[in-house]
Order: C-alpha cells, then sequence, then structure tokens
C-alpha cells in the first residue's frame, strides 16, 4: 500500500502551473501584469512559435533586487499582497503569488532584471529539476523574462495546445485587451521577426484606430454613466460593427479584462433590434466599481468575476448603453415616428411595453425619447423596448419578416419557399403582379407592398444573398470554377500564407482553385464561376485581406467569416445602376434567403414605411 | 474666325472626333472641341489624353482663326438642327464668344482661348504623313513600321476580338488587343484568361512590319470597328519605344497610347495535339444552348456536353431549384464518352463570334484542364477561339 507523501516542490508546482499557465497566451498575461504591476510604460513582447518556442518580455519596470528576484520563482512569493485583509482590496493585477513559479515548472526560465538604484543586474536561469543559477549581469533598467519551450516536460499538455494559429490568436487577443486597458503604455509586439503593433502612448480612442483602423474608431459612440457606486465608460460600435462572434467585445473591470456573461446580455440587449440575433456588438466598455464589492479571485485566471450586486450591474449597464444608443438616434427612423408633428413634446402609451401602464415623452420632432423621471432606482432593469412603439418592433425580427411577407403578401405563418412574389392568381394579390421597382441613387431599391412603401438596400441584398451561397457552397461537395487560361500568380504575406493554407479548402469549395509556388507566392489556376468579371483575382486578394482583418477581432466559425468576406467584396456596389430585371432578380432571390432582412454584418435590409405611417405624417390621419 | 458649312457635313466631323472627348474631365478644357481654319479647311481635335483625334473638313472660310468650342452644347444643338442646311460659324477672337447662325435663329455660346489647350505632343508632327492619299505609297518606303488596312479588314480585326478583351486593371496587358505583325500577316489577339480570340489578316505582299508588337487599348479598338475608309498604321517612339499609335483614315487621324505591357504568351496555350475534333451545325447548337441555359444555375452558368456515338448531349442543371434540361444534337464522334463543362455565355460569344454565312463550327478538345478550339473551318485559321473549360467534379 501506498503511504501518503507530502509532495515534493517541483511536482506541486508542476499541477498548480496547470491551472495558472494554460497555455502560452496565459504566461503573456501573467508577465504583463507583472510587469504593469511593476510601474513600466513601455512593454515589449515578441513570441516564436505562438510562445510555444520562446515568450521574451521586456519592461522598464522597478526592476528587483537580488533577494526579490530569487523569491519570485517560490510559490506564493508575492510583493503585492501581504496579509488576507488585502486580499479585499486588490488594486493590482497579481495577486496570487504563483505566476512566476507556476511558470518556472513547466519551461525553461531566464529572468534578468534591475533596479534604478544598481549599476548591476542580475540574471537568473531556472529549469525545473535543476539548481537555479543566479549570476551578476549586465542590463538595463526594468525586468526581462525569456520563456523557453513551455511545457517541455509536460507533453500531456503540450499535446493539448491547439494549432500555432489559435494560440497566436489568443496571445494577440490578449495583446489588444492589454492595449485597451492601458492606452498610455507603449506596447510593441512581435510574432518573430513580424512586427504586429507598436501602439504608441496615447488615449484610447487613438488606440482603437492604432488598432483596428479608422474605419472602426469612428464608427464608435461614447458610452458614460455614473453614480456613486459605479462609474461606466468606454465606446459601442454602430450596429454594422456587428460580428458573428463575440471576440469584439471587451469589457474591463477597473482596468482588468473580465468575461461576464449577465455584463454582455446587458449590452447586447440594448441594442435588442437593431443587431441580428447571432450578430455581436462592438464594444469596448470600462467599469470602475469599488473593490470590495466583487470579487475576483474566482478562479486562478482571474478573468470571472463575482459582483455582490448583479442585477444592479446588469441594469446599470443597459441603461449606459440604450442611452447612448437613444442620444445618437440609431434605430431605423420610421421606428420613432408614430405621432403627429403638431406638438413637439407628447406621451405616448407605453401600456404595450410593459404591463403597468407606463408612459414616455417623445420629442415627436426628432423621436428622441426624453426619459420620463430618473426614479428608475438603479437595479431596477430598464424596460428594453422602452424607446420603440412597440407595435411594429417588439421583436425586429418579426418586424423585417413582417415587412417580407407584406411585399410578397404572404401571412407570416406561410413556409417562405412558397412565396412567390409575382403570384397572381387570387384579384387580391393581381396588383403585385404589376409592381414596379424604382431605384433611388444607384442605392436603393424602391417597391409598393401591400400596406405602403418599401425600400431595400441593393449592396446589403445582395450580400445576403451571396453570402448564405457561398455557406452553401462551402458545404457541399462540388464547386464551380472556371480555369484560367493564364494562370495569376499572387504574392502574399507570410500570415495571408498561413491563412491560405489553413483556409485551402474552404477557398477550392468556393471556386478558388490555386498551387504553392514558394513561401509568398501562390499561382490562381481557377477562379469562382459568379464573381464579378474582371474582378476574380482583386477579390481573392480581398477576401483574404477582409478575413485577416475579421480573423484579427474575432474567434468566429472560418466558412462564416470567409463567407462573409466573400460576400461583401462580390457583391454589387452601391451606386451600381440596376435595370427593373435586375432589381426583381435581386428581390426573388433575397426571398429565398433564410434572413432576408439583415446583411452579414447586421445592417437592414429591407425598411418599410406603412400608409399608415405615411397618412399620418402627411396629417390625413390623426 | 468665321465661316459657313452644310450642316450634315459638319455633323460628320463632329461625331468623329467626339468619341475622344472626355464627358466629364477634371480638365475643364478637355470637355471641348479644337477648332482652327485655315482658308477652306477646318481642322477639328479632341482628346481625352489616351485618345487624340483630328478631322479636317472643307467649308466656305471667311475669316482664318482658333477657337475652343463647348463640345456638347455644339453636338446638341447640331443634333437638334436636325442636319438640315447650312450655318454660320462666329467667333471673336478677342473674348472667344461664339455665334452659331441658321435660318432659325442665333446661338451664343462662350469658348476658350485655344492657348489653354493641351499641348498635344508634338502628336501630329512626327512622322507628317500628310493627309493627302497620294501619299501613302510614298510613306511606304520611308517607314518600316507601318500597315495599312482595308476598311473591311481592320474593322474584321476590332470586331471579331473586341468581345474577348478583359476588364481586370491588375492585369493591364489583358485589357487590350494584341496585335502582331509578321511582314505577311497580322493577328489580332485578345483574352480575359477564359477565353481567347485570334483573328488573323494575310496579304499577298509584305504589307507588313518585320516583326513588331503592340496592344491597342480596348476603346481604340472599339473606335476602329467604326472606321468608314481605308486606314494607314504607323507608330509614334519615343527612345525607341512605341509609345503611341496612329491611325489615318479619310480626312481623319486616331492617336492612341499604346498600352506598355508584356502580352501572357498565348500561342504555348493553344493546344496542337487535339484528341477529337467535332463538327457540328452552328445555328442548331447555338439554340440548344440557349434552351438548356434557360435551366442552369445563374451562380455558374454551367453547361456539359457529352460526347459519344456521335452525339453531343447538352446539359443544365441548377442543383438548388432543382431545375434540368437535356439535349441531343449530332456530330461525327464514335470514340469513348468524353465529358467536358463550359461556362455557356462563352461559347455562346464564341458562336456568335463566327461570320453569319458559315453553317458549321468545328471544335476540337484535348484535356478537361486545357482550352477548347472553336474555328470557323476545319483548314482555316483566319479565326481561332479558346474557351477554358470549368472544373467539373
Amino acid at each position: 500500500m501506498q503511504k501518503i507523501k507530502i509532495l515534493p516542490d517541483v511536482v506541486a508546482n508542476q499541477i498548480a502551473a496547470g491551472e495558472v499557465v494554460q497555455r502560452p497566451e496565459s504566461v503573456i498575461k501573467e508577465l504583463i501584469e507583472n510587469s504593469l504591476d511593476a510601474g513600466s510604460d513601455s512593454i515589449f513582447v515578441v513570441v516564436k512559435g505562438a510562445g510555444k518556442q520562446l515568450i521574451h518580455i521586456v519592461d522598464n519596470g522597478f526592476g528587483m533586487s537580488k533577494e526579490d528576484l530569487l523569491l519570485s520563482v517560490r510559490r506564493h512569493a508575492t510583493s503585492k499582497i501581504y496579509s488576507s485583509d488585502d486580499l479585499e482590496r486588490i488594486i493590482t493585477y497579481g495577486f496570487r503569488g504563483e505566476a512566476l513559479a507556476s511558470i518556472a515548472a513547466v519551461s525553461q526560465l531566464e529572468i534578468r532584471t534591475r533596479q534604478k538604484e544598481d549599476e548591476m543586474g542580475w540574471k537568473l536561469l531556472s529549469e525545473p529539476s535543476k539548481e537555479l543559477i543566479i549570476e551578476p549581469c549586465i542590463t538595463e533598467i526594468g525586468t526581462q523574462i525569456f520563456v523557453k519551450n513551455l511545457f517541455y516536460n509536460v507533453p500531456a499538455r503540450r499535446k493539448f495546445l491547439k494549432s500555432n494559429l489559435t494560440e497566436f490568436r489568443y496571445i494577440s487577443d490578449t495583446m489588444i485587451k492589454f492595449a485597451l486597458s492601458k492606452p498610455e503604455i507603449r506596447f510593441t509586439f512581435y510574432d518573430e521577426d513580424t512586427l504586429i503593433f507598436d501602439l504608441k502612448p496615447s488615449d484610447l480612442i487613438n488606440r482603437i484606430k492604432d488598432l483596428w483602423g479608422e474605419n472602426t474608431s469612428s464608427s464608435l459612440l461614447p458610452v458614460y454613466l455614473e453614480n456613486e457606486y459605479i462609474k461606466i465608460n468606454g465606446f459601442i460600435g454602430k450596429p454594422h460593427l456587428v460580428k458573428q462572434s463575440k471576440s469584439g467585445q471587451y469589457i474591463f473591470l477597473n482596468g482588468r479584462s473580465i468575461i461576464n456573461k449577465s455584463i454582455s446580455h446587458a449590452i447586447f440587449s440594448a441594442y435588442e433590434h437593431l443587431l441580428e440575433k447571432s450578430g455581436n456588438p462592438f464594444y469596448i466598455i470600462f467599469i470602475e466599481l469599488n473593490p470590495e464589492s466583487f470579487d475576483v479571485n474566482v478562479h486562478p485566471q482571474k478573468n470571472e468575476v463575482k459582483f455582490e450586486d448583479e442585477r444592479m450591474i446588469y441594469g446599470f449597464m443597459n441603461k449606459a448603453v440604450s442611452k447612448t444608443l437613444q442620444e445618437n438616434n440609431l434605430a431605423p427612423e420610421y421606428h420613432f415616428i408614430n405621432q403627429q408633428v403638431s406638438q413637439p413634446f407628447g406621451k405616448i402609451d407605453n401600456n404595450q411595453v410593459s404591463p403597468d401602464k407606463d408612459y414616455l415623452i417623445v420629442n415627436k420632432l426628432t423621436g428622441e425619447i426624453i426619459e420620463k423621471t430618473q426614479t428608475n432606482s438603479l437595479n431596477s432593469t430598464f424596460p428594453q423596448s422602452h424607446y420603440y412603439p412597440r407595435q411594429q418592433f417588439n421583436h425586429r425580427e418579426q418586424a423585417f419578416t413582417s415587412a417580407f411577407d407584406k411585399i410578397f403578401g404572404n401571412s407570416p405563418n406561410e413556409d417562405k419557399s412558397n412565396i412567390d412574389i409575382f403570384k397572381t392568381e387570387t384579384g387580391e394579390s393581381s396588383e403585385s403582379s404589376n409592381i414596379s421597382y424604382w431605384q433611388l441613387h444607384n442605392k436603393y431599391i424602391l417597391t409598393q407592398t401591400a400596406n405602403g412603401l418599401t425600400i431595400i438596400d441593393q449592396h446589403a441584398a445582395h450580400e445576403r444573398i451571396l453570402y448564405e451561397k457561398a455557406l452553401k457552397a462551402m458545404n457541399r461537395e462540388f464547386s464551380y470554377s472556371q480555369q484560367l487560361l493564364f494562370p495569376v500568380t499572387v504574392k502574399v504575406t507570410p500570415t495571408e500564407m498561413k491563412l491560405i493554407e489553413e483556409l485551402k479548402t474552404e477557398l477550392n469549395s468556393l471556386g478558388f482553385v490555386f498551387d504553392f509556388l514558394s513561401v509568398d507566392k501562390i499561382e490562381i489556376t481557377s477562379v469562382p464561376l459568379d464573381t464579378i468579371n474582371g474582378e476574380e483575382i482583386n477579390s481573392f486578394r480581398e477576401i483574404i485581406e477582409t478575413y485577416d482583418e475579421y480573423q484579427k477581432v474575432r474567434h468566429t466559425n472560418k466558412r462564416d467569416n470567409l463567407a462573409a468576406s466573400y460576400s461583401c467584396k462580390s457583391a454589387i456596389k452601391t451606386g451600381q445602376k440596376l435595370s427593373v430585371e435586375e432589381m426583381k432578380n435581386l428581390i426573388t432571390e433575397l426571398q429565398k434567403c433564410e434572413v432576408p432582412y439583415a446583411c452579414p454584418h447586421g445592417r437592414p435590409i429591407i425598411i418599410e414605411f406603412t400608409l399608415d405611417f405615411l397618412d399620418r405624417k402627411f396629417g390625413r390621419i390623426l | 474666325m468665321r465661316f459657313s458649312a452644310n450642316l450634315s457635313d459638319f455633323n460628320k466631323i463632329l461625331q468623329k472626333t467626339l468619341p475622344a472627348m472626355p464627358r466629364k474631365s477634371t480638365i475643364p478644357v478637355l470637355e471641348h472641341l479644337n477648332f482652327s481654319l485655315t482658308g477652306n479647311r477646318l481642322r477639328v481635335i479632341a482628346t481625352d489624353q489616351d485618345i487624340t483625334i483630328m478631322s479636317m473638313m472643307n467649308v466656305d472660310g471667311m475669316e482664318d482663326g482658333n477657337v475652343l468650342v463647348p463640345g456638347k452644347r455644339l453636338n446638341d444643338i447640331v443634333r437638334a438642327l436636325e442636319n438640315k442646311g447650312t450655318f454660320e460659324f462666329n467667333s471673336d477672337e478677342e473674348n472667344y464668344e461664339i455665334k452659331i447662325i441658321t435660318s432659325f435663329g442665333q446661338y451664343g455660346m462662350k469658348g476658350l482661348n485655344p492657348e489653354e489647350y493641351l499641348d498635344l505632343p508634338e502628336l501630329f508632327q512626327s512622322e507628317k504623313p500628310s493627309l493627302d492619299t497620294e501619299t501613302k505609297d510614298e510613306k511606304d518606303t520611308t517607314s518600316s513600321k507601318s500597315a495599312f488596312f482595308t476598311k473591311d479588314e481592320i474593322i474584321r480585326l476590332a470586331d471579331k476580338t473586341y468581345f474577348a478583351v478583359s476588364t481586370d486593371e491588375f492585369r493591364p496587358a489583358m485589357t487590350g488587343v494584341l496585335f502582331q505583325f509578321r511582314e505577311t500577316y497580322v493577328n489580332a489577339v485578345s483574352t480575359d484568361s477564359f477565353r481567347l480570340v485570334k483573328a488573323v489578316c494575310k496579304s499577298d505582299k509584305p504589307n507588313y512590319p518585320i516583326e513588331l508588337n503592340v496592344i491597342l487599348p480596348s476603346r481604340t479598338i472599339d473606335l476602329l470597328r467604326k472606321v468608314d475608309n481605308d486606314l494607314f498604321m504607323s507608330f509614334i517612339e519615343n527612345q525607341k519605344k512605341i509609345t503611341h499609335a496612329r491611325f489615318d483614315f479619310g480626312e481623319t487621324i486616331l492617336i492612341t497610347r499604346v498600352i506598355d505591357e508584356k502580352f501572357p504568351p498565348y500561342e504555348a496555350v493553344i493546344p496542337t495535339d487535339y484528341r477529337m475534333t467535332v463538327k457540328v451545325n452552328k445555328s442548331e447548337f447555338l439554340s440548344s444552348i440557349r434552351r438548356v441555359s434557360i435551366f442552369t444555375s445563374s451562380i455558374s452558368n454551367q453547361i456539359k456536353l457529352e460526347l459519344e456515338n456521335n452525339e453531343i448531349s447538352i446539359t443544365g442543371e441548377d442543383e438548388d431549384s432543382g431545375s434540368k434540361a437535356i439535349e441531343k444534337i449530332s456530330c461525327n464522334y464514335d470514340k469513348e464518352k468524353y465529358l467536358i463543362g463550359f461556362n455557356f455565355k462563352y461559347l455562346e460569344d464564341a458562336l456568335h463570334n463566327i461570320d453569319d454565312d458559315n453553317d458549321e463550327v468545328v471544335i476540337s478538345f484535348t484535356e478537361q484542364n486545357r482550352p477548347a478550339v472553336i474555328k470557323a473551318k476545319e483548314d482555316s485559321d483566319d479565326l481561332l477561339m479558346l474557351i477554358m473549360p470549368v472544373r467539373l467534379n
């Protein structure tokens, strides 16, 4: 029988390492937190082999003395808390004293550090089950850490690491989180020799611009709400920045990136029907809260948080986001204007929204809702759809499908596949047989419906059609592909090459067939049959570029992602003139789509103005 | 400057020059026609900097001069005057006010100082081929780099190749038609990488430059489809490099920039080792394709040809909507079954491109990843077309 023994340190650390250090990304996270806690204002990160081979971090913080350096790789050695009282007021990132010890247990670790007041620094070499080596060395002020061959002594764990691409994505996501939470700090990030980013100290909005580009930063709306307990600020994306995954979503609690389903839901529900159901809004939200009112020590990775009063947070967050969306009048305009124009302010009976005979005050000229009172206590959730007269819009999907059904004269319950736009068999729908189509500014298609006027965004509509076709194409066994007389050589960057290799099957099924010529060249021999003539190679490039951009900010299903970039690049553009036939065809095709009311980015495709609305607008009905 | 002219003659010179005038330009002066009058000769120039056209006509000159005339307005009024009768053109050399006087009345517009017009880089002087037809022969001897085409020859070369020109800006060489001069013949070749056309024009005499390649932009080709006269082609060089091609026809000179790119090595892709060659009736084949194509998927435009037992089965299918069509036409093929797919639009284009009086079409196949060759006649290579098949799974 085995006797019970106390585990040797090495083994104990290896086991604990499993909790803190799950993947290269966690090493980087722990080490950057240490650097930040050490007061660095410039942090430099290099990874090799997605961090599996090497992680190298350089900061310009306080550095460590020889004694501290020796202690740092011991378990529960931390400079950040001294007693359990301190645990109640955690303001630094790290506190468990596990990070370096855990990392040291599963890698070859080298630390070089120097304090400002010392002339010489110290170098520590650590390798599991070997003696520590510590010796003086010449180094800059601050700390440099090399983590080599992570998990080399724990093959089981190494085996569970994902592909380099995936692991790298985890790392870059973490880098982005730090970059967002500390815009005043310079972050430099290299993948081997490739510079991923070098972010100069700046403010949040400029940092966002540096990371995602002007397109994103100019599509953001500021969020701000505060009371004595809690302060929320940050940015939310306009609905068109919607993503299919949750990766464009960042929540920081007192500067620490956290994941919290309840807060995410509060934000999402504030968008309500501005987004497709599966869409995820883009947001970067900072919450400031008294450290005593939540617990971060739920999980060693510290990204889950327990709040004392979760309902209050939910309500407050929902309110903050709703307020921003309202102030920017983002809901399609027709949502608001259900009233007469004569007096600027009026009440709308809100009993359809919530059962308690509520009402809202509306500026009838602008459609803005004026909050009736500030009596909403913080922990009561705000009525989710309070700013829309509910009837049409309680549920976005319904609104659009019903608009759709009205165009095609169908009851909502009828199976969509039976809808026939040119249906003429009954007297009642004979009207629809001579529906006329009209193109507005080569951008929108206007058409008459049984109940009024419908406007369709031609680009978004075509995008949706192509998106669904592309998804279908990628899921079927064969493809349509036109071979080329003269294959085209395309030069790509190493990252693009990685992508192309990974997406080969999907690209093939879209119709792009190619050979790899060299490390940075591919030769395209076949292209899809349905792209715009003369644009095939152009769209291939753009698809890869767009996909790459998407990739950086979201970890989504690659097929969705590819389909979205493919459809956006191949769809007819705004500004293209369409013949009546083309418009008809577009609408027929749109009608076959599974989600005909929003484009893959979540923008609406169809907007309907009812006769009733127009009559009110013209003062025929009061 | 003052002259009077017959409206219908005047309209002709406008229609010849206006294609080179941009409708909208960031350089407003280009939206004007450059008029100059010497004696009884009126010269009109228009340019968009890629293509420049100069044309001349006889008028009743009264006072020499030079002025820039707003092109669109001039064209509009001439059209509205319906080509009837004569008119008088009158411009003030001081303030460039232009008057057009007809029997209906008088129309005024503001012209521009001709000195504001672009300096045309001596395009018209370079070789000084005069517009007199008599001197043509003389030029032939002075320049080895010139060619003579009859009106029908040039129209044919342009017409046959125009449709296959690529619009892909990434491959500029393919946005034009390659003219290969080989002393006794000229190849005109265009491709958009999905199909290729080669039209050949032969001469009994060594009429053409010995060896010269030049790519003409598709817009120029479009204009050449409409020439109304035999044509003399020459080249303008800058530092031993051909920068422009020049066409003299009738009283008109057209000068076009050439595309300074390398045309893809098209000879290499023309198969010579055919596995099979079939002859089919052109109009039968064309109408079969037209009917079957109705049932193809709008994404793919794909039809399949299956050769077996002296028949071609043409099938079109749209799996998404469940539509399907099949037709059979006869052909001379009795070897093992052969299956190949095409974008039907390319097949249609190619068949349409064969002259109407040609009832038969000859199609040769090699492999599924190599182009099919379409000719009007088996033993003639006056017109040869390649179409790349679609990949069948």
